[in-house]
């Protein structure tokens, strides 16, 4: 069941919802349990195969967090690695398995042995979500962190059907007492009209933007597939497309969760702050999934790099910034891609990242006298900040280009095409304006749909929107707050506007497709 | 301090107020055949012989989901395929359950999709007869042999609503889809589209009220000089999309009793301009190519004497008479597979309906009948 689907939006959410709170006006653990329930519905209504995967790792997990968590064993470090390593066999076996059987096959083939089959894996959807979320549970059981212990509570803050697919990767300590707390079950308007606000512009992301936008990237990734030697525009454009695509598809998808989560009084942590206003990479980083990236910097970068900082610390400072930047960051960025997927293109998507932050940091290091002696011009600053927006942008821009291509080889292609490699060709948009040299033989053709004025609408006004919009979901951190923060909410047209895309967008539910996030 | 209350009072008014327009919408689309096209279909091949209820989108042009549903319904045993350029073969030419899927393949792309229709369905027609047009092996024309068509609506939206709404400059569809029983808005306005056999009726087109846009062959020959679909040149046909078409028109030949490949004709006037022309010989030599591949024998009626530009739509594609020629010349004379078809029936509508392009649809209404639409001199 998609969020933008009717059955969701007009029989699981309102059941959903009318249940939770009628049953909260009996007593909290009900409302509870009836919203567990509904989220394990959600899911088995995606795939009954994979609900048993999904329950038997909540049971195990809760049972190993409640051993890791007992002071009175000595050996809880060892409860800890056993668990974990299970988690991670788990997506191991289901995400990488056969991604691991296809490179061996390619070292037998050089050997000259016979191919290993692969095995017909179906995997579960959300398994890098729910396994993420249960590790990091695990680690803070290890640190004593986990104060609420309920087991019901604890299936809700697994399940909970706004995250469980795609996130927001959220946090034991910042839910769990949220479940506990009793004033959930009282209805908070103030929270609905939030949640109606913030779910009704993440649908309209979705449907209005990103998936307009899918029909484009399409045809220039698909194309390649197929053989098209992309050019110049259809290479721009296309990949262009793909960016917002991505970005509207995913941050629709994390608005819509942060918004249905507000319905039943439940606040998510934000996982986008627009981070095409990003002026660098570290900065597009703190931006962009955010949840992902706390994960990450709390559970691996942070460890990791202390671990490499200390054998780095006796030695020159080249060799220490090697051991305390270089190399911990590019593992992490790998690892960062090969948690999208099991395929070569998410790892050269992840080293390309690494490169980007790494090469950002060394320019940092190298500025700082600069900007200590403050003897950069205003000017100059305002120049830099302009051309760094749009080298941040570009290299965000290149890098999905890779993520979203079949195969390297195609990514090539494309990027050959970008670079005007394989020659370009004018939109036929443009050949009214050109009089009598638009009479010259081919060079004006350009796929149908690429002259259409429709994308170029599209990609200006997600322009617009990822520069100059302000940040929705960041609205759901003043949800407790009575202050003057939202009183510009009390203006009609506001909730008229969204009132408007909520309906412009289920009425077009039959063009729509999945969220993108859903395979990762 | 900030109203809740008020909020969600304005969210569901409007959202209500979009909503219901969209809920009437739905329902005058789906009145008027441009949702639920499995609807469409029904209507038309349970509609009695005399009322022949046609079928033309306004906003899909996408042929392949209609045709093939449709097939997949009627499980016919003669079944012509190929692009709009074989539309005009009908039913009443065979004797046996017969469809036309003519616009359901525009390229290679959507042979090999018609392959996996027919795996996925276990269909296995007795005759398939193939129309083959060369710009499918034309790799300036589409690199890539095309692609995908896309499926019919299955509900409304908002470029369904704007293109609905944009289409009431042509005529007033909502008051005319209670005036004839047509399906699909430029069905309703036109009275043009496909019957229930697939076949493709003109009627406005052809007479004093249409908008003939090939007068005097001048858009077709237009085209050939700017060189624009489908007329690109090319040294030499594509060996990829030879290779495909090739492979696919094996698999289809597994999945028929007997596969007939035609090349459909061009008006005399064009044919006699391109086969003199040198940038056009990748024409013949595609169909060789593929002959070569496929061991089979594509018959040629791009050449033939036995073809008038009087009895053409336009530069490229023939009429009613033309096709009744064809098939007559393939199955009796060629004696191919004698007996498939009504040959009584085929001589009989030749004679009459000589030098006209729409033999089937202009007895149907006085406003349409056919004139020299193409202002050719032709006597009609």
């Amino acid at each position: 069941m998609l969020f933008n689907s009717l059955e969701f939006i007009f029989i699981f959410l309102p059941i959903a919802f009318f249940g939770f709170y009628f049953l909260a006006l009996k007593k909290h653990s009900y409302a509870i349990a009836w919203l567990a329930f509904a989220s394990l519905f959600f899911y088995g209504y995606w795939s009954l195969y994979s609900l048993p995967i999904l329950v038997i790792s909540i049971i195990c997990n809760y049972l190993f967090g409640m051993k890791i968590a007992n002071q009175h064993i000595t050996n809880r470090h060892i409860w800890l690695v056993c668990a974990v390593i299970l988690n991670l066999g788990l997506l191991g076996y289901f995400k990488y398995f056969n991604f691991f059987i296809e490179n061996t096959n390619a070292l037998r083939i050089v050997l000259g042995l016979e191919s290993i089959s692969f095995l017909n894996i179906v995997l579960p959807i959300g398994i890098s979500f729910f396994t993420f979320t249960q590790i990091a549970f695990l680690m803070d059981s290890y640190q004593n962190k986990v104060q609420e212990k309920s087991f019901l509570n604890y299936v809700l803050f697994v399940t909970f059907f706004p995250h469980l697919i795609a996130g927001p990767i959220i946090h034991h300590k910042e839910m769990m007492p949220q479940f506990a707390d009793r004033t959930i079950g009282k209805l908070n308007l103030l929270k609905i009209s939030l949640g109606l606000l913030i779910f009704s512009i993440g649908l309209s992301k979705k449907i209005l933007i990103a998936d307009p936008l899918s029909v484009y990237a399409d045809i220039l990734f698909n194309g390649v597939q197929s053989n098209l030697v992309p050019q110049l525009f259809l290479s721009w454009l296309g990949s262009l497309a793909y960016t917002f695509q991505l970005y509207f598809d995913f941050s629709g998808y994390s608005d819509m969760a942060i918004g249905l989560a507000l319905l039943f009084g439940i606040w998510l942590p934000i996982n986008f702050n627009s981070p095409f206003k990003a002026i660098n990479i570290i900065d597009f980083w703190q931006r962009w999934h955010m949840t992902l990236t706390r994960y990450i910097n709390m559970y691996l970068y942070t460890p990791i790099t202390l671990r490499f900082a200390r054998i780095g610390a006796n030695y020159s400072q080249t060799t220490s910034l090697l051991f305390s930047l270089v190399i911990p960051t590019m593992v992490i960025f790998l690892i960062l891609g090969l948690w999208h997927g099991a395929s070569w293109n998410y790892v050269v998507f992840g080293a390309m990242h690494g490169f980007f932050v790494v090469s950002n940091h060394l320019y940092r290091n190298f500025m700082i006298p600069y900007k200590k002696k403050n003897i950069l011009s205003h000017k100059y600053l305002t120049f830099k900040k302009s051309l760094s927006w749009m080298l941040t942008f570009l290299a965000v821009n290149a890098a999905f280009v890779v993520f979203r291509s079949d195969s390297l080889s195609d990514a090539i292609k494309i990027y050959q095409g970008m670079l005007g490699i394989n020659g370009f060709t004018l939109p036929m948009i443009i050949a009214p304006y050109l009089g009598s040299f638009a009479d010259y033989g081919n060079w004006l053709q350009i796929p149908g749909v690429f002259s259409s004025l429709k994308l170029i609408l599209l990609l200006w006004i997600s322009f617009v929107l990822v520069l100059f919009a302000p940040n929705t979901a960041s609205l759901s951190e003043s949800a407790d707050e009575q202050s003057t923060k939202l009183d510009f909410l009390n203006n009609p047209f506001i909730a008229i506007f969204c009132g408007l895309l909520f309906a412009l967008s289920v009425a077009n539910f039959s063009q729509t497709s999945s969220f993108l996030y859903f395979q990762f | 301090m900030f109203n809740p209350v008020k909020f969600i009072k304005y969210f569901f008014i409007s959202s209500g107020a979009v909503g219901s327009v969209f809920i009437l919408y739905y329902f005058l689309a789906l009145l008027v055949g441009e949702v639920n096209i499995d609807r469409v279909i029904e209507k038309q091949i349970t509609s009695s012989d005399t009322k022949n209820i046609l079928f033309r989108s306004g906003l899909n042009q996408f042929a392949f989901s209609y045709k093939t549903k449709m097939m997949k319904k009627v499980k016919p045993r003669v079944v012509v395929l190929g692009s709009s350029r074989s539309m005009q073969v009908r039913e009443q030419f065979f004797e046996q359950k017969f469809i036309n899927l003519g616009g359901a393949i525009q390229g290679v792309t959507d042979l090999e999709d018609y392959v996996d229709f027919l795996d996925s369905n276990s269909l296995m027609p007795d005759l398939t007869i193939l129309f083959l047009d060369p710009w499918w092996f034309n790799g300036k024309t589409s690199e890539r042999g095309g692609m995908h068509q896309l499926d019919y609506p299955t509900g409304v939206s908002i470029d369904h609503l704007l293109k609905s709404l944009t289409l009431l400059k042509k005529g007033n569809w909502i008051k005319a889809s209670f005036q004839n029983e047509h399906m699909g808005i430029a069905a309703i306005l036109t009275q043009e589209g496909f019957s229930r056999d697939g076949s493709n009726n003109y009627t406005k087109y052809v007479s004093s009220e249409g908008m003939p846009t090939d007068i005097k062959f001048q858009h077709t020959l237009k085209r050939i000089e700017n060189n624009n679909f489908p007329f690109q040149i090319t040294n030499h046909p594509s060996p990829h999309l030879i290779k495909r078409a090739c492979m696919a028109i094996k698999k289809i030949n597994l999945h028929t009793n007997n596969l007939t490949l035609v090349a459909p004709p061009f008006a005399p006037t064009i044919w006699n301009l391109l086969s003199k022309d040198p940038k056009y010989s990748y024409i013949n030599e595609a169909y060789e190519e593929l002959e070569a591949c496929l061991q089979l024998e594509i018959h040629d009626y791009m050449t033939t004497n036995n073809t008038y530009d009087c009895e053409f739509i336009d530069g490229f594609h023939g009429g009613d008479t033309s096709y009744a020629r064809i098939i007559l010349d393939l199955f009796v004379n060629k004696n191919i597979d004698n007996g498939i078809v009504d040959e009584s029936f085929l001589q009989t509508f030749i004679q009459n309906e000589s030098g006209f392009a729409s033999g089937f649809t202009r007895h149907q209404s006085k406003d349409f009948a056919e004139v020299d639409f193409l202002k050719l001199g032709c006597s009609k």
